[in-house]
């Protein structure tokens, strides 16, 4: 999760809100530390290492739980074995511009969660060796939903563009949010209000990588092992919770368009703008835009 | 009687016109060598602790690629040198013996935004 926080509580006052800002951090921090595949002396790291059956923590169990959940609810579209890919893409360390470069193209590995063995009452797991989880497509939207439950509405929690926003607004008149042009980073393509509710947005414009004479970024598409070639630039979803928005804009984008759309709207309580390659818009559900 | 005297300027002599020379293709060259003669790191150019150079480290995985790390530290205990969050430069690589080829993550940075009432607070959504 290499990004900033960003925290508002306005009924708060400074010094609580002081202490709001230490107690996100170090949950974040703690989430960090314990889940991020790109420490080696996380939990996950270990499981990842393992070579036969361990026991994992409660909380990292849950977290698999939780991935599994995921992963049967977009038809294993959004599937959280595909650490292996990405380091096979070349997003084998913690994200920096010009970092992952390299010149020949990675192999493209499939994997799926299905592999993993999880003994729940247990807690063991057993890995098989083809296997990286990564839990990086909700673990981020999961922590600022845990972030936000700290703090008194209203309030925001913006993690790098993957927010919580409790409450009408310090106005009442909802929390405006801005969706960032994938091409153009200072531009903004539609803003729009929100209460109590989440959003998260899914591009490849950010973490994108040169791979032999082409690019790959971190967008894997499950089902070929490689970055996604969808025909959408940026979805971003409104959600109850930033972990659901998280999973479903990711999912959206490596449907497309059209699949992705149709996925979207079965969903009663979701709204989505929708990005095309071609830069129009297309949206989903009900908005308000400001 | 008044008398005009000119000065004239004081020669210089071959000798020390040769050693003006000398000296100033001599600060010009160090000049050159330190700003523009960076010396390009190596795989032997490894900076290690116990002795040992790091040409190349393996990444683990089901398809292992080996890649040339340039500067390294041979690092024997990989958690206790992660544990005070050592925090090393772009470009240089902590590794372990027996793990994975990495650089420290950044820690997440919390900033504290108070909301005026005079302007809202616009929330920016984007891939991250």
């Amino acid at each position: 999760m290499n990004t900033d926080v960003t925290v508002a509580a306005p009924v708060l006052d400074e010094q609580a809100e002081h202490e709001l800002a230490r107690a996100v951090a170090d949950l974040f921090a703690e989430t960090e530390r314990r889940f991020s595949r790109f420490r080696p002396d996380s939990e996950l790291s270990r499981l990842n290492r393992a070579t036969e059956a361990i026991d994992v923590s409660p909380e990292l169990l849950e977290l698999l739980l939780r991935a599994r959940r995921h992963v049967a609810d977009t038809q294993g579209i959004f599937d959280p074995t595909v650490g292996a890919a990405l380091v096979a893409a070349g997003y084998d360390r913690s994200f920096e511009r010009g970092a992952l470069d390299r010149d020949t193209p990675g192999i493209a590995l499939r994997s799926q969660f299905a592999d993993l063995e999880i003994d729940e009452q247990h807690g063991r797991v057993v890995r098989p060796l083809h296997v990286q989880v990564d839990l990086g497509g909700f673990l981020k939207g999961l922590t600022v939903d845990r972030a936000a439950r700290l703090a008194p509405s209203p309030a925001v929690i913006d993690a790098g563009g993957d927010a919580v926003l409790s409450g009408d607004g310090p106005d009442d008149a909802g929390w405006l949010v801005d969706i960032e042009d994938p091409i153009d980073d200072q531009r903004v393509l539609t803003t729009l209000r929100i209460r109590n509710g989440a959003v998260a947005t899914s591009a490849p414009n950010r973490r994108q990588w040169r791979a032999g004479t082409g690019v790959a970024h971190h967008l894997i598409d499950p089902r070929t092992g490689a970055p996604s070639t969808s025909d959408l630039a940026q979805v971003t979803v409104l959600a109850p919770t930033a972990e659901r928005a998280d999973v479903l804009a990711k999912t959206a984008f490596v449907l497309g368009r059209d699949a992705g759309s149709r996925a979207l709207e079965r969903q009663p309580d979701i709204a989505a703008v929708l990005v095309l390659d071609d830069g129009s818009l297309h949206t989903i559900g009900d908005l308000d835009h400001a | 009687m008044t008398t005009e005297r000119t000065c004239e300027p004081p020669r210089t002599s071959a000798f020390e016109l040769r050693l003006y020379v000398v000296a100033m293709l001599a600060a010009v060259y160090v000049v050159a060598w330190r700003v523009i003669a960076t010396p390009t790191p190596t795989p032997t150019n490894a900076a290690p602790v116990d002795g040992a150079p790091v040409p190349v480290v393996s990444t683990p995985g089901p398809a292992p690629a080996a890649q040339p790390v340039h500067r390294t530290v041979w690092i024997d205990d990989l958690p206790a040198a992660l544990r005070p969050q050592v925090v090393l430069p772009p470009g240089w690589h902590v590794v372990s013996r027996t793990s994975t080829a990495s650089t420290p993550a950044p820690q997440p940075r919390v900033q504290l935004v108070r909301v005026p009432a005079s302007r809202p607070l616009r929330v920016r959504t984007r891939s991250s």
